[in-house]
C-alpha cells in the first residue's frame, strides 16, 4: 500500500514536472516571438477621384472604310462618359506612337486582339482602362460597330466587348449610351445614366404657355407631353417612371393631374378648389403628397393614398407649407415652410403602418437657419444629402447648396452665376440637373436653361434643348420603357 | 519505465524543491521584463500617454492646463507699466508754469488795488487748482479706458489661441486614436515609445495621401484590405504583402500603387525596425 501510494506520488510529480517544464519551454518561445511583434495603423476615408481612361479614334477597317463615322462614334462616345462624371478621358495626342495597335489583326475579333495586347505602354500613360472601337460598313444601310472596354488593373480585370450593327447617328447615339451604361453597371454596381430621362417646364418661344417637355439626358429627342395651350408646372417622377405628376391651369384652377408614361394617358388627382400643386410620389408610388389650399390664404400639405378619392391633412401650421418630397427611405419627408416667417426647408418625420399601406407625421423639425429664402428640396438616392436652392443676400442670388439630412454640413455648390434653383438628383446620386439663368459664366441674368453637373459642384454643361426658356427640371429613375 | 524517470525516495524531495524554485522563477517573470529591468511593465495606456505628452509638448504653454499661463506675468507686467505712466502723466505740465508771486500778492496786500489783485489772484488759483483737478480725472478715466480695451482684447486674442489650441489637441488625439498603436507593447524607455508614435503618425499621412480610389469603385469597395509592410532602416520597402482584399483586384492594385508611390518613407526608429507594419484601409 505504502509501494502504491508511494508510486503514486511520484508519478504525479513527474506528471506535474514535465508539464512545467513545457510550460516554461512554451513561454520561453512565445517571449522570443512576441518580440517580433506589428504595429497595426488604420487608414480610412479615400479620397474618391476619377477614373483615368483611354479612348483613341475609332479605327474603321474593310469591307468598307467609313472614317466619318469612326469619328462621331469616339466623339459621342467621349461625350457620354464625360457626363457620366465618373471618368476623365486622356487626350488623344498621347496615344502617338502606340496607337493604332501595329499587332492588331483588324480583320478579327477586336476582343481577341485586345486580350493579346502588350498593355505596359498605355500603363505607362497612368491609365486605368481602355476603350477601343471599330467600326466598318457591311451594306448600303449597315453599320458594324464593334467596342470593348478593358480595365488594365487587377488579375480579374473586367473587360466588356459589344458588337452592333446601326443604320443612322441616332442609333450610333443610343448604342454608344447602352454601352457606357454596362460599363457604369458592371464597375459601380449602380444603375447607369442614360436609360433616364428630364421632365422640365419649358416655353418654345417667348409667346408660348408653359408646358411639359420630357428629353434624354444629353438635351436630345425632346417631346412637349401636355398638348393643351395653359400654363403647366412643377413636375415630378412616379419612382419607378411609370407615370409623372404636374399641375396644370387648363380647367381655370391650379390642379394636380398624373400623365402615365409611355401611353400619356392623363387623369386628375386632386381638384378641389385653390391650389392643388407640388404633387410627389411617396417611394412605393401608391401614396401622393401635394400642397392645397386650406382656406383663409393658408397652404397645409395633403396625402391621397391607395387610389382614394378623399385628400387627408399631414402637416398643418401657419403660413405656406409646400414642396414635400419623400426621402427614398421613406423615413422622411422634406417640405418648405414659412411657419416662422421666410421660408426654410424642414423635415417631418414618419411613422408606417405595419402593413406599410399608410404612414403619418410624428413630429417635424427645422433643418434651414442658415440663408434669407430657401426652397426646392431634392433627397440624393441614398438619403443621405439633400440639395436644395437659398438666397444669398451677399450675392443677391439663389445658388445650390447641399446639406445632410439633419441640416449639418451645408456645402454650396454654385456661386456668382446668376439664379440656379430646382435641384434633382440622378438616380447614382453622381449628377444634379438644375435651372439657371446665367448669360454664359456669368453673373448676369437672362431666361432660365438646364444644366447638369458633378455632385460636388464641377462640371457644369448646359443642355442644348432649343428653348426659349427652360426650368424646374426633374431626373427620371431608370426606364424601362425607354 | 526507463531508469532515469525512476526516483528513489529522497530524490523526491530534491524534486520537489526544484518545482517549488520553478513557480518562483515563473511568479517573478510575470513582474519583470525581458530585459531584466524590474517593475517597469508598460501597458498601452502608459504608452498612449507618452505619446501624448510628447505631442502636447509642441502645444503652446496656455494650452496645457498643468502649466502655469503667462498670462499673470503679462498682467503684472501692464499694471505696472499703468502706475508709471499715471506718475508720468499726472501731473498737467502748466503747473510748473504758476507764479509764485500770486501766492505773495494774496498775502502781503494793503491797498484796495492790491488787494483786488490778490483776490482776482487767488480766484485764479482756485481756478487753476480745479482745472487741474478736472484734467488729471480726465486723463485718468482716459488711461482706464485705454487699458480696459487693451485687457478685452488681450482676452479675446488668448481666448482665440487656447481655443485653436484645443482644437489640434483633440484632432492629435483622434489621430492617435485611429492610429491604433500594436497592444503589443513596445518594450523600451519613454524615448523610443515617443519616437515610435511620431513615426506612425507620420507614416499614416504619408500613405493616406496617396490612398485615392476611382470613384467608381466606391459602391463595390466594401471589404478591409490588410497590407504587411516591411519598412528597412534605411526607409526603403523590403516587402508589401496583400494580406486581405477588397474583393476588387483593380482596387487592390491601385492601393499598393499608392503605397509604392511613396517611395522613400523616413528612417524608422530603432523601436520599429525589423517589425512588421500592418495598414487596414477601410472602405
Amino acid at each position: 500500500m505504502f509501494f502504491w501510494k508511494s508510486g503514486l506520488k511520484i508519478t504525479s510529480l513527474k506528471c506535474l514536472w514535465v508539464f512545467y517544464v513545457s510550460t516554461l519551454v512554451f513561454e520561453v518561445y512565445a517571449l522570443k516571438n512576441q518580440s517580433k511583434n506589428s504595429i497595426v495603423l488604420n487608414i480610412d476615408h479615400p479620397e474618391f477621384r476619377q477614373m483615368l481612361v483611354g479612348l483613341p479614334k475609332f479605327a474603321t477597317v474593310a469591307p468598307e472604310r467609313v472614317p466619318e463615322w469612326a469619328l462621331l462614334g469616339s466623339d459621342h462616345l467621349d461625350q457620354y462618359l464625360r457626363l457620366a462624371g465618373y471618368f476623365q478621358i486622356l487626350d488623344s495626342r498621347s496615344y502617338q506612337g502606340i496607337w493604332p495597335e501595329k499587332n492588331f489583326d483588324w480583320q478579327s475579333s477586336l476582343v481577341q486582339s485586345v486580350k493579346k495586347m502588350d498593355r505596359s505602354g498605355w500603363k505607362q500613360l497612368g491609365l486605368e482602362s481602355l476603350i477601343f472601337g471599330k467600326v466598318s460598313r457591311l451594306s448600303d444601310q449597315i453599320i458594324s460597330l464593334e467596342l470593348t472596354f478593358t480595365e488594365l488593373r487587377g488579375a480579374t480585370a473586367t473587360t466588356i466587348a459589344k458588337e452592333y450593327q446601326v443604320r443612322s447617328e441616332y442609333q450610333l447615339k443610343n448604342t454608344l449610351k447602352s454601352f457606357v451604361d454596362e460599363i457604369l453597371v458592371r464597375l459601380s454596381g449602380k444603375p447607369g445614366i442614360f436609360s433616364t430621362k428630364i421632365v422640365f417646364v419649358g416655353k418654345k418661344t417667348a409667346k408660348s404657355q408653359k408646358a411639359i417637355y420630357i428629353c434624354d439626358i444629353d438635351g436630345g429627342n425632346i417631346e412637349k407631353l401636355t398638348k393643351k395651350e395653359s400654363i403647366h408646372l412643377s413636375p415630378s417622377w412616379h419612382p419607378q417612371g411609370k407615370s409623372i405628376l404636374f399641375t396644370s391651369y387648363e380647367r381655370g384652377n391650379p390642379d394636380l393631374f398624373e400623365m402615365t408614361l409611355p401611353a400619356r394617358v392623363k387623369s386628375i388627382i386632386s381638384g378641389e378648389k385653390g391650389l392643388n400643386s407640388g404633387g410627389a410620389y411617396s417611394p412605393d408610388g401608391k401614396s401622393i403628397v401635394f400642397s392645397g389650399s386650406s382656406g383663409h390664404g393658408n397652404t397645409d400639405l395633403y396625402v391621397k393614398s391607395n387610389g382614394n378619392a378623399r385628400r387627408k391633412k399631414l402637416i398643418a401650421g401657419h403660413g405656406l407649407d409646400v414642396n414635400p418630397v419623400f426621402a427614398p427611405n421613406k423615413k422622411w419627408v422634406a417640405f418648405v415652410s414659412g411657419r416662422y416667417g421666410n421660408p426654410h426647408i424642414f423635415r417631418a418625420d414618419l411613422e408606417w403602418d405595419i402593413d406599410g399601406t399608410g404612414f403619418r407625421v410624428v413630429g417635424d423639425r427645422r433643418l434651414t437657419f442658415a440663408g434669407w429664402y430657401n426652397a426646392s428640396p431634392a433627397w440624393s438616392p441614398d438619403s443621405e444629402l439633400i440639395a436644395f436652392a437659398g438666397f444669398d443676400r451677399n450675392v443677391g442670388r439663389f445658388d445650390l447648396f447641399t446639406m445632410h439630412g439633419d441640416g449639418s454640413k451645408m456645402e454650396r455648390l454654385t456661386l456668382r452665376q446668376g439664379d440656379n434653383e430646382s435641384p434633382s438628383w440622378s438616380p447614382n446620386g453622381q449628377l444634379l440637373v438644375f435651372s439657371s439663368n446665367r448669360i454664359g459664366n456669368s453673373n448676369r441674368k437672362g431666361q432660365f436653361q438646364i444644366y447638369i453637373m458633378r455632385r460636388d459642384g464641377s462640371h457644369e454643361q448646359k443642355l442644348d434643348l432649343g428653348m426659349y426658356s427652360a426650368d424646374s427640371p426633374k431626373w427620371s429613375p431608370v426606364l424601362s420603357w425607354d | 519505465m526507463p531508469s532515469f524517470l525512476k526516483l528513489a525516495d529522497s530524490q523526491d524531495l530534491i524534486l520537489g524543491r526544484f518545482l517549488l524554485f520553478s513557480v518562483l522563477i515563473h511568479l517573478v517573470s510575470i513582474f519583470v521584463n525581458w530585459d531584466g529591468s524590474f517593475l517597469n511593465k508598460r501597458s498601452i495606456h502608459d504608452d498612449f500617454i507618452v505619446i501624448e505628452a510628447s505631442l502636447m509638448e509642441e502645444l503652446p504653454d496656455h494650452a496645457l492646463p498643468f502649466k502655469e499661463s503667462k498670462d499673470a506675468q503679462v498682467k503684472t507686467s501692464t499694471t505696472t507699466d499703468l502706475k508709471k505712466t499715471q506718475q508720468q502723466t499726472v501731473d498737467p505740465p502748466h503747473e510748473m508754469a504758476l507764479p509764485k508771486k500770486t501766492k505773495d500778492v494774496a498775502i502781503g496786500a494793503v491797498d484796495a488795488e492790491g488787494v483786488k489783485k490778490a483776490e482776482v489772484a487767488k480766484d485764479a488759483v482756485v481756478v487753476d487748482n480745479s482745472a487741474q483737478k478736472v484734467y488729471k480725472e480726465e486723463l485718468f478715466e482716459r488711461l482706464m479706458r485705454e487699458q480696459t480695451k487693451q485687457e478685452t482684447q488681450k482676452k479675446r486674442v488668448n481666448e482665440k489661441k487656447r481655443k485653436d489650441a484645443a482644437s489640434r489637441k483633440k484632432k492629435i488625439e483622434d489621430l492617435l486614436e485611429s492610429s491604433q498603436v500594436s497592444h503589443s507593447p513596445v518594450r523600451s524607455s519613454g524615448r523610443g515609445a515617443k519616437e515610435a508614435a511620431a513615426y506612425i503618425v507620420a507614416l499614416k499621412g504619408l500613405i493616406k495621401q496617396n490612398y485615392q480610389i476611382p470613384e467608381v469603385y466606391r459602391n463595390q469597395f466594401t471589404q478591409v484590405v490588410e497590407i504587411h509592410l516591411d519598412i528597412h532602416s534605411t526607409g526603403k520597402i523590403q516587402r508589401t504583402n496583400l494580406a486581405l482584399s477588397s474583393g476588387l483586384s483593380a482596387v487592390d492594385e491601385i492601393i499598393l500603387a499608392g503605397i509604392e508611390n511613396v517611395g522613400q518613407f523616413p528612417k524608422p526608429p530603432a523601436d520599429l525596425t525589423g517589425k512588421t507594419i500592418v495598414i487596414r484601409f477601410q472602405p
